[in-house]
């Protein structure tokens, strides 16, 4: 009896040991797993890893003196994103883009002439690890009439702190757009080497088949006479490229022939547009050429808003640029 | 008495009326357009342990270099520049005492020979997003060293767009 005890004791021991073995190498296959996967996750996490968005911003029709806080204004925000597993301090500023070794930034914008017009609500911002930060944007420009009509880009810089025992550290460095408020009967010269008024032409309710004209100023603020080519431009979408936006509400113009530099002298040759115009100016004087409009009568161009660029293009120096709008007539006998 | 008040009152009317008018021509108001989504590089490894550096000798981190990423969707540019340690002075190309020298490897080179200032000079151009690109660097270190402490030489990576 006690021989058929024991036994059945030894028997209950072992399968009690082999549950154990059985429950730990299961235990255990599944910690190594969970280990293994977080090796894994954290191979392919980068060193360093910097992200900012938005990565091009187009801010239009900034009103001269006012403060914007463009979060409270257009829901727009800076967000930076820390995608490496360590977090980090990362510092915040604003430049001319030629201050931090930028060369190239868009044709037709000026460097901001104060990058301090453009700032954030806090210079310096620490994100954990694979995580985000949102940072709110202002931007105020002093209210002096020559900074109506003009093209400005501001680089805004996000860099990280250095850190000890890091030989690298990242930075991102975006460009942004500033257009102020489109204004004509300016009694200020407009500020830049070559100067528009205005910044936007509207053509509003344009009858089709019919020209429409209006008329803009070009300046020359530099020391020397400049010859200028006028040129309309539409801009080709690649979503991968910097590039020019159009406003709001507009598509670009199906055919920039539609738009026509043309001549304000009183001769023979008052009706005529060029497609490209030349124009010389000598120094810290202005001319008014004419901008002419017509867009051929077809159904399809009912109720269109379009835009094209007018391209002021200086002998030497940096170009500018005038936004025309065009808002075509709509159907007869709709509202 | 009546009539001046009255008078004033009238005035008021006016100056208030104007300003009004003024106010409700200028009803334009500022768009923002987001016209790039977002800018992103990535870097790894981002540490290079050279271990210790004889007096003037160089070193190359070829055999395990750092990889830069464009992790964003736009085409980015790359630049890239030095700075000095606590203890050294990053140099001109020529080393001396507590002055040492680094050079990369830009798009253009076939080999590292663009020597790294303390300015921002091109590493990459139009990089693709997705695309990557090798950080080749060449370490020379000082004649001498007036510290013996570990040097920490810290590189800047920045990403614009294209």
């Amino acid at each position: 009896m006690n021989d058929k005890g024991n036994k059945i004791k030894v028997k209950n021991m072992k399968n009690k040991i082999l549950f154990g073995l059985i429950l730990f190498l299961f235990l255990n296959n599944n910690l190594f797993a969970q280990q293994e996967k977080q090796v894994q996750e954290e191979r392919q996490k980068p060193s360093l890893g910097l992200s900012v968005y938005p990565g091009g911003l187009l801010i239009q029709k900034v009103k001269l003196g006012e403060t914007y806080d463009l979060y409270k204004k257009t829901g727009v925000a800076l967000h930076i994103e820390n995608k490496d597993g360590n977090p980090h301090t990362y510092i915040i500023d604003t430049f001319k883009p030629s201050q931090v070794g930028n060369k190239k930034w868009l044709q037709g914008y000026s460097e901001i002439p104060d990058p301090a017009w453009f700032w954030v609500e806090s210079d310096e911002v620490t994100v954990e690890a694979q995580s985000k930060k949102k940072v709110k944007m202002f931007l105020k420009i002093p209210d002096e009439e020559k900074y109506y009509n003009q093209h400005w880009t501001v680089t805004l810089g996000v860099s990280g702190k250095p850190e000890a025992g890091h030989m690298l550290s990242l930075a991102v460095y975006p460009r942004y757009q500033i257009e102020t408020e489109s204004k004509t009967g300016l009694e200020e010269r407009p500020e830049g080497l070559t100067g528009i008024e205005p910044g936007n032409v509207v053509f509003e309710n344009v009858p089709l088949g019919k020209k429409e004209k209006k008329k803009i100023k070009i300046y020359n603020n530099d020391t020397i006479k400049h010859n200028y080519t006028i040129t309309s431009r539409v801009i080709e979408v690649e979503p991968t490229r910097e590039q020019i936006g159009v406003s709001p509400g507009h598509a670009w113009i199906p055919n920039k022939k539609w738009v026509k530099p043309g001549s304000n002298f009183k001769n023979i040759f008052t009706s005529f547009s060029f497609s490209k115009r030349r124009l010389k100016i000598l120094p810290n004087k202005n001319k008014e050429i004419t901008v002419a409009v017509k867009i051929p009568k077809k159904k399809e161009h009912y109720q269109k808003k379009w835009e094209v660029l007018l391209f002021i293009e200086p002998d030497e120096g940096r170009p500018s640029f005038v936004r025309v709008q065009i808002e075509t007539e709509k159907i007869a006998g709709e509202g | 008495m009546k009539k001046l008040m009255v008078l004033l009152a009238v005035v008021a009317l006016i100056v208030g009326f104007g300003i009004m008018r003024a106010e409700a021509a200028n009803t334009v108001d500022i768009t923002v357009t987001v016209t790039l989504q977002d800018i992103s590089v990535t870097v790894s490894p981002d540490a290079w342990n050279m271990g210790i550096v004889a007096p003037s000798d160089t070193k190359d981190n070829t055999g395990a270099p750092s990889i830069a990423t464009n992790g964003g969707n736009v085409d980015e540019d790359l630049v890239i520049k030095g700075n000095n340690s606590t203890a050294w002075s990053l140099g001109d190309g020529t080393v001396g005492a507590d002055e040492f020298a680094v050079w990369f490897q830009d798009d253009d080179d076939t080999g590292i020979t663009t020597l790294l200032t303390s300015s921002n000079q091109p590493l990459i151009a139009d990089l693709a997003p997705s695309g990557t690109f090798t950080i080749n660097l060449k370490f020379q270190a000082p004649v001498s060293s007036t510290s013996t402490d570990m040097q920490t030489i810290l590189v800047n990576v920045t990403a614009s767009a294209s």
